[in-house]
């Protein structure tokens, strides 16, 4: 059984934020208007974490995209009283939407904040509704979402592979925001096959992991920034 | 209240059993819930090649089409400038689509204009009117009192509105767009003699001086140079390229290169020049490549034996590092290693075509940042410029003009492009409402809009409103209410982009010829109707010459004719997977002719399926195709300007009277070479910013009234729904401004209200806005939110490009 896993090259991400409307796309995650925006209840499964060092003129500013880190070690699924939110065996962190009773511990519990609160049934217009992707359900009020990988792209995958009477490929499931990209700079694939693009990026001497000393194990590899060649 | 039907519940009931009893067993169901409220009665599912016009980048998109419905957008793995990739503004397209706002039917006005008052009408009815309105005219030999008014688009529009233009006798096909992709950028034509853009081989450059340009955000062709991005810093093995970013903002640009180098706004043209003064000073340009193809460089005696000053003296004289630190504000240290940097990389190139601060001294600034790519000899090396050719597609016939039409083709323009000060400009959208408003030199009696809404995009909307008033008759053909079409008598609204057919001939920044075609992949939602295919009926309807202009049934049946120009060119191939292209090309190498397609009905079929033709070779590296100027070098000194020059003083007055007109305070041989021209400005003072006014990556103006964009505006303000105004956070503290205050900006024109997003990366003494952001119409989701800078811009006259000046403009800052 494969262990899916994700590297994103932050010296390759230039911060256009692809990723995060591809998600929005793929998964019908709702925009939630101006005034839940105001106290900070926007919905981006994927986010853009932004750090700024220094002042003008020598400021620094770095950007960091932000999925679920599908920890081998969840915090969230410990604190889930429902058992809603686990680890599937093939690493992916999942929620079942329907169990969610909403109590919001997970949240509580992730240390990189990749858990939404739906506060409200947020409608669209009819018009709009033309173009929900059939393939993943709208969430009701009161349940906690977050990133599944596009888990429903690995079902559609291997449905498909079992369809033709094959094996299914690791290349054959790539979630949306990773299909994207623009400067291909985010990986995926299966962690365990060494021979994978992922597992070889993840053995890097640039990579490293958020949070690394919480031993949380995330599955999602950061690259370092290249040097970067200033003026002398 | 959700209404359950049987069958929505039965299928509720069962996505939860087998939720459950997936949980039961491997948890190989993950995600469960409710079904998305809409019926799949057809659920077939099909890939359909599409053009994105969300931007004039020309990426090819894929629209994932489930039981009819759109459903969702990727980049065209195939497509040579996107390969897959897609950005916000793209995926977001299935928004614009199915927007609640857009117009659904023909629309005439029923109360004042302005006021919002419409009547559905037929198309029927629509076309009558328009007809009647041109065939009156004709009658009266008024037809150059027709205006057409265009935005910014990529298409095969463009030749089919001209082609309209022409056929009918009017001058006066106005684009409205601070930007040209398909001509070449003025400094190129006047350096190289250029008649087609250049192409920047970012792919394999190694070095990158960017002044001003956001490549990573919003220049020409964004997702092109997002890839390139990833390409050079990572997958040249060994190879990082880098970046350098001159820029007054701290741009997202600026915060993934090695360095950047603030520069006081509008100072650009002096940096260059002194970078080019070190290159000189320490003999580290390009000599060969100076010698050989260069003019203008050394000091020169024209025929006459008068003795002209050459690109060499002028800049050892007077743009010595010192002198340029002090008008850049550049430290000089930083001067001379930017110039070593730039000259001991090979290839290396400057970036400076678009995306600079328009300021009135624009065009001798980017000549200056042009002189750099000659000084480095990167023209037509690998890593360096290309020129683009011709895409092999106009074979349309060519156009008979009766006596009557050719006369009213050559009378001047409304707005004076090509004429006295504006001899440079190809279209001089900021002197149309002037010239409307005082009837110069005629008055305008019918005006088309196509895709265009200079009341929010351009900064001299009042002088807009004033002069769409005084035009008796208006029609628009946007398929929104956006700000303009509000003063329309008739909106006849077109499909959006996802709904029609598209042909695109691509030709800018990527170096390689392109042609997209898309598909309609939904049929039009609403009573919407092609203005390809509008205009083409209105010119059947008006008879003769008209109507043997436009032979074609339809806006598709010019598709086809026109593709046929590639298919008969036999050049270039329709795009295919890597595998294909691989072996072709190994094909190829060993002396085999390649198989192409059998017939045209053949290769239109593939060429539907797949989205693009490319000719990979199509752009010339060649010194003679790149420089074609008569003595084919490269010229610091622009003979081209001094002729253009010399017409236009010629045409208007004397030089006198045109420098006057055109605020240049440069003399004699100093015209004709690159040089800095001081930006005229009020004074600084304690309380005062200086105003810039930027383009993120996901509003383009046009991309406002899509809610998934209003909730991702930037990555470096965490701000929805409206635009932000960026103060320096010390500076603001003095001010007793926090980060999120409300705050009046205000100049000399006006004032806006935004929220401060106080940022330690900014300049003490400016403050930036995004674009995009203050509709006062287009739609719930975009109207009322934030403000539009524009409101505030003081436009200055900018003779040379004719678009309007967009910075410089002084404000001052209170606490709302």
């Amino acid at each position: 059984m494969a262990l899916w896993g994700m590297v994103i090259d932050l010296d390759k991400c230039t911060a256009c934020q692809a990723c995060m409307v591809a998600c929005k796309s793929e998964n019908n995650v709702p925009f939630v208007g101006k005034g839940q925006a105001e106290r900070g209840r926007v919905i981006s499964w994927l986010d853009m974490v932004t750090e700024t060092e220094e002042e003008y003129p020598e400021a620094r500013t770095k950007f960091i995209p932000r999925p679920c880190m599908h920890c081998d070690k969840p915090p969230c699924v410990k604190v889930c009283p429902v058992y809603a939110t686990y680890r599937n065996p093939e690493g992916i962190v999942a929620q079942i939407w329907d169990r969610c009773i909403g109590c919001r511990f997970c949240m509580a519990a992730c240390p990189y904040n990749v858990k939404y609160f739906n506060w409200h049934q947020y409608r669209i217009p009819k018009t709009m509704e033309r173009g929900l992707n059939p393939d993943v359900y709208v969430r009701e009020w009161g349940v906690v979402e977050k990133c599944t990988f596009c888990s429903h792209r690995l079902l559609k995958a291997r449905d498909r592979a079992a369809a033709e009477r094959r094996e299914m490929r690791a290349d054959e499931y790539i979630p949306a925001c990773v299909e994207a990209c623009p400067s291909n700079a985010m990986y995926f694939g299966d962690l365990k096959d060494p021979e994978s693009t992922v597992s070889a990026l993840s053995r890097s001497p640039r990579a490293f992991h958020l949070l690394e000393d919480l031993g949380t194990e995330p599955k999602v590899t950061y690259l370092m920034e290249g040097e970067r060649h200033a003026l002398r | 209240m959700l209404t359950l039907s049987r069958r929505h519940f039965l299928k509720l009931f069962m996505g939860t059993v087998a939720g459950l009893s997936a949980g039961c067993t491997d948890f190989d169901n993950i995600v469960s819930g409710r079904l998305p409220p809409t019926e799949w009665e057809n659920p077939i599912e099909e890939w359909i090649p599409s053009i994105c016009q969300q931007c004039l980048g020309g990426c090819g998109l894929l629209v994932r089409v489930v039981g009819g419905r759109p459903v969702g957008v990727i980049g065209n793995p195939l497509h040579p400038i996107n390969s897959g990739g897609i950005c916000p503004k793209g995926l977001a397209s299935i928004q614009s689509l199915n927007d609640p706002d857009r117009v659904q039917t023909p629309l005439k006005r029923i109360g004042e204009r302005g006021e919002g008052k419409w009547q559905p009408i037929s198309w029927e009815e629509a076309n009558d009117l328009v007809v009647e309105r041109l065939r009156a005219l004709k009658e009266k030999d008024l037809t150059h009192s027709l205006a057409i008014l265009a935005g910014q688009f990529t298409d095969l529009r463009d030749p089919l509105i001209r082609r309209f233009a022409n056929a009918y006798g009017t001058p006066n096909y106005i684009r409205n767009r601070c930007f040209a992709p398909d001509e070449p950028a003025k400094a190129h034509s006047l350096m190289q003699g250029v008649t087609s853009p250049l192409g920047y081989d970012l792919m394999n450059t190694g070095l990158i001086l960017s002044f001003g340009c956001s490549l990573l955000e919003a220049w020409v062709s964004p997702v092109f140079q997002l890839r390139a991005y990833g390409h050079i810093r990572q997958e040249r093995r060994g190879n990082r390229g880098r970046i350098y970013v001159v820029d007054p903002r701290y741009s997202v640009t600026a915060s993934k290169a090695d360095q950047w180098i603030p520069i006081r706004p509008g100072t650009d043209a002096a940096l260059a020049l002194g970078l080019a003064n070190v290159m000189i000073q320490e003999w580290i340009y390009d000599l060969k490549f100076v010698e050989s193809n260069g003019s203008g460089f050394e000091d020169w005696t024209d025929h006459d034996g008068k003795h002209h000053m050459g690109f060499k003296t002028l800049v050892l004289n007077e743009y010595g590092p010192l002198k340029v630190s002090s008008i850049t504000g550049v430290p000089v240290k930083t001067i001379f290693s930017l110039a070593r940097a730039f000259a001991s990389t090979k290839p290396a190139l400057a970036l400076g075509e678009k995306g600079l601060s328009y300021h009135p001294n624009d065009i001798y600034t980017r000549m200056a940042i042009h002189s750099l790519n000659g000084l480095s000899g990167s023209l037509g090396s690998a890593g360096g410029l290309t020129v683009q050719s011709d895409v092999p597609t106009l074979t349309w016939p060519a156009l008979e003009q009766n006596e009557q039409v050719r006369r009213a083709n050559f009378r001047p323009r409304i707005d004076g492009a090509g004429q006295g000060r504006y001899f440079l400009a190809t279209d001089a959208v900021e002197n149309f409402p002037q010239n409307v408003i005082a009837g110069q030199p005629y008055p305008v009696d019918t005006l088309f809009l196509v895709h265009t809404d200079p009341l929010f995009s351009h900064p001299r909307r009042e002088n807009f409103i004033e002069a769409l008033r005084k035009i008796p008759f208006i029609v628009s053909f946007s398929p929104f209410l956006d700000e303009t079409s509000l003063y329309a008598d008739l909106i006849l609204p077109d499909h959006t982009f996802l709904e029609r057919w598209q042909g695109s001939p691509v030709r800018h920044v990527s170096g390689f010829n392109l042609f997209s075609l898309g598909r309609p992949a939904v049929t039009p939602i609403h009573e919407t109707r092609d203005t390809g295919d509008f205009l083409i009926g209105v010119a059947k309807k008006l008879g003769d010459g008209m109507a043997k202009a436009f032979p074609w049934k339809d806006w598709q049946a010019l598709l086809v004719q026109t593709t046929r120009g590639l298919y008969d060119s036999e050049e270039g191939y329709i795009v295919s997977i890597p595998e294909e292209e691989a072996f072709r090309q190994f094909l190829e190498r060993s002396g085999y002719r390649t198989r192409k397609e059998k017939s045209f009905e053949a290769f239109w079929d593939s060429l539907s399926a797949k989205g693009a033709w490319w000719n990979p070779g199509g752009s010339s590296t060649k010194l003679r195709d790149l420089i074609p100027t008569p003595p084919g070098k490269f010229a610091f000194y622009s003979r081209l300007l001094e002729e253009r020059m010399r017409t236009a003083a010629e045409n208007s007055g004397g030089m006198k009277r045109l420098l006057a007109e055109l605020g240049l305070e440069a003399r004699g041989d100093r015209l004709y070479l690159p040089h800095h021209e001081t930006v005229e400005g009020q004074e600084n003072s304690e309380s005062s910013f200086t105003l810039n006014a930027y383009r993120i990556m996901s509003m383009s103006g046009v991309t406002a009234s899509q809610p998934w964009l209003q909730e991702t505006l930037a990555p470096h303000v965490k701000e929805t729904w409206e635009n932000w105004v960026e103060i320096n956070t010390r500076k603001a503290e003095e001010m007793g401004i926090r980060d999120g205050d409300r705050v009046w900006l205000e100049s000399s024109k006006g004032k806006i209200q935004l929220r401060a997003a106080t940022s330690s990366t900014v300049a003490p003494d400016m403050v930036h806005i995004p674009f995009g952001q203050g509709h006062r119409a287009y739609g719930r989701w975009a109207k009322g939110r934030g403000s539009n800078p524009n409101d505030v811009i003081i436009s200055l006259d900018d003779t040379l490009k004719g678009f309007g000046v967009l910075a410089g403009t002084r404000v001052t800052i209170t606490k709302a």
